[in-house]
């Protein structure tokens, strides 16, 4: 080997890519080239003093002038969201858009006699965060923090493959509960995501009102399998679900083992969710029915929320329906 | 070399819907990057760019557009990689026109050429090896900005190859090649330098 093939390859050799021929050959000539040896000895020093060279600190009125130019309000200390997505990214992400599929799934499929009342409005899938002092707008999913509870225990069956992994972890996890909620205009249809500023009033009106007439359910511990079937055995969802029943919804709240859905002056448990969970590829199938002509819209509001991944062709619909499946993933480059 | 991998932070979750809650996550989501990443953004800039001010007017930049392209972050690549694409990419942008404006040759006077280290820096840059690291930067700044802003990130800030690949969007055999290039240079710069 020569002297100049060594100058090129040295780097190689400092971070060890060289195959071991090339190593043998490269050690042979630097033991009989001294140049050699001490360009080796100065690029290795050359790095040293590359990686100590010491970080740089923003001035103190950086971050005051980033807010000021984006006209972003400053927020002293860091949210409950966004903090406790740093801390467990796999898990918020997952459950909220699990639960919303679950949701989902509960409420188009047939099987409870929702597809009839389904034709007309379809839920809102807009994701925003979970605040005493938000306007409640129609459609939302927000996410509530509760610290009383593991989260762990939060969200059913994808929860409970994932706990094996995550058991240490799961009791320093808060809680969250993922709560969908769906309203309608007088007209039967669905309201916009980004109602006006009338409609917003109105619908904060009207849960005020519903808030008199509404109690609030307690956050109680998640129902066992066992204790919703029982619920289900005294109280079939699927029998008294009557004309007005979608108008009237007031939230679906996910728990393990079903799904609580609250109206006013009552609550309805309905058990069972299809999906099945993809360990390997951090990802969770679910199968929802919807009806045909709301296909469209739902698909385009769900691919906007980024941890689903939607057909990407249009299925074929049966009798007015569409059946497809949703994946729920993990941020696919996430490390 | 030992490499100290930084914290995935915050999340790729930025939820961005809607006009009240999303936009108030979004709000959120920003104002917590800025606070996680100001000092490693600003640094970047610095080490490309050699000067103060310069390091200043284009960490905001990168943060401003951070800021404008947030809704458009799906989650496909971490986080933090998303965010040192747009830092590399503007802080490269800001070294290129720099280079075209010819400052490199401009030095003005021979104590205290333009595109050293501006010594407002923190005490203990000051403090240590204070020569030594005007060196460095100064031969740094001649290097070719595509291949500085890659030896900046490798051997400076500990990032491997195949962080490097997903935050340039380079193919791995011209962030190899371009490293390399810029070593050997680099070296040749600082020969009986250091």
């Amino acid at each position: 080997m020569k002297c100049s093939s060594i100058k090129v390859l040295i780097d190689s050799y400092i971070d060890g890519s060289l195959d071991a021929r090339k190593v043998k050959s490269f050690e042979t000539h630097l033991a009989s080239c001294p140049d050699c040896a001490n360009e080796l000895e100065y690029a290795r020093r050359l790095r040293k003093k590359m990686a100590s060279l010491p970080s740089e600190k923003a001035p103190d009125d950086f971050e005051s002038r980033v807010f000021q130019k984006t006209g972003t309000p400053v927020i002293s200390k860091r949210s409950n969201v966004l903090s406790v997505l740093t801390r467990k990214r796999f898990f918020i992400p997952i459950g909220a858009a699990a639960a919303l599929i679950m949701g989902l799934t509960v409420f188009l499929l047939p099987e409870y006699g929702l597809r009839q009342k389904f034709s007309a409005p379809s839920p809102v899938a807009e994701i925003s965060p979970a605040s005493s002092e938000a306007p409640k707008i129609n459609g939302i999913v927000s996410t509530k923090k509760d610290e009383s509870r593991t989260h762990a225990k939060s969200f059913g069956r994808i929860t409970k493959e994932a706990k094996k992994d995550t058991r240490s972890r799961a009791q320093e996890v808060p809680h969250f509960e993922t709560e969908i909620r769906l309203a309608y205009n007088d007209s039967g249809s669905v309201t916009n995501a980004e109602p006006t500023a009338q409609a917003m009033e109105e619908n904060i009106a009207a849960d005020k009102a519903a808030e008199s007439e509404i109690k609030v359910m307690k956050k109680e511990a998640p129902m066992s399998a066992a204790k919703s079937k029982a619920r289900m055995a005294e109280s079939p969802p699927t029998r008294k679900i009557s004309d007005d029943f979608a108008s009237k919804i007031d939230s679906v709240i996910m728990s393990s083992g079903g799904t609580r859905i609250r109206l006013p002056g009552k609550t309805v448990d309905i058990m069972g969710t299809g999906g099945n969970k993809d360990r390997e590829r951090n990802t969770y199938n679910a199968k929802v029915i919807i009806p045909e002509n709301e296909y469209d819209g739902l698909i385009s509001r769900l691919s906007k929320l980024g941890t689903l991944d939607v057909p990407k062709t249009r299925p074929s619909a049966e009798r007015g329906y569409i059946e497809f499946t949703l994946t729920v993933r993990r941020g696919s480059g996430d490390k | 070399m030992t490499r100290v991998k930084r914290s995935e932070a915050p999340t790729s979750q930025i939820r961005t819907e809607g006009k009240t809650g999303g936009a108030r996550i979004n709000d959120t989501a920003f104002t917590e990057i800025v606070r996680d990443y100001k000092d490693r953004i600003f640094s970047l800039a610095y080490r490309v760019l050699g000067d103060h001010d310069e390091a200043d007017e284009c960490a905001q930049e990168i943060f401003i557009r951070i800021h404008g392209s947030l809704s458009t972050f799906r989650g496909e690549s971490a986080l933090s990689t998303w965010i040192y694409r747009v830092a590399y990419n503007v802080s490269i942008d800001f070294a290129r026109k720099k280079k075209r404006a010819g400052s490199h040759e401009d030095h003005g006077n021979g104590d205290c050429p333009p595109d050293l280290p501006d010594m407002r820096a923190n005490p203990e840059t000051i403090a240590l090896r204070n020569e030594e690291i005007r060196t460095i930067m100064d031969a740094l700044a001649k290097i070719d900005p595509d291949q500085r802003g890659l030896i900046i990130m490798f051997d400076i800030e500990g990032k491997d190859y195949e962080e490097i690949r997903a935050i340039t969007g380079l193919a791995m055999g011209t962030v190899k090649s371009r490293i390399a290039r810029g070593r050997m240079k680099l070296r040749e710069l600082l020969r009986g330098t250091l």
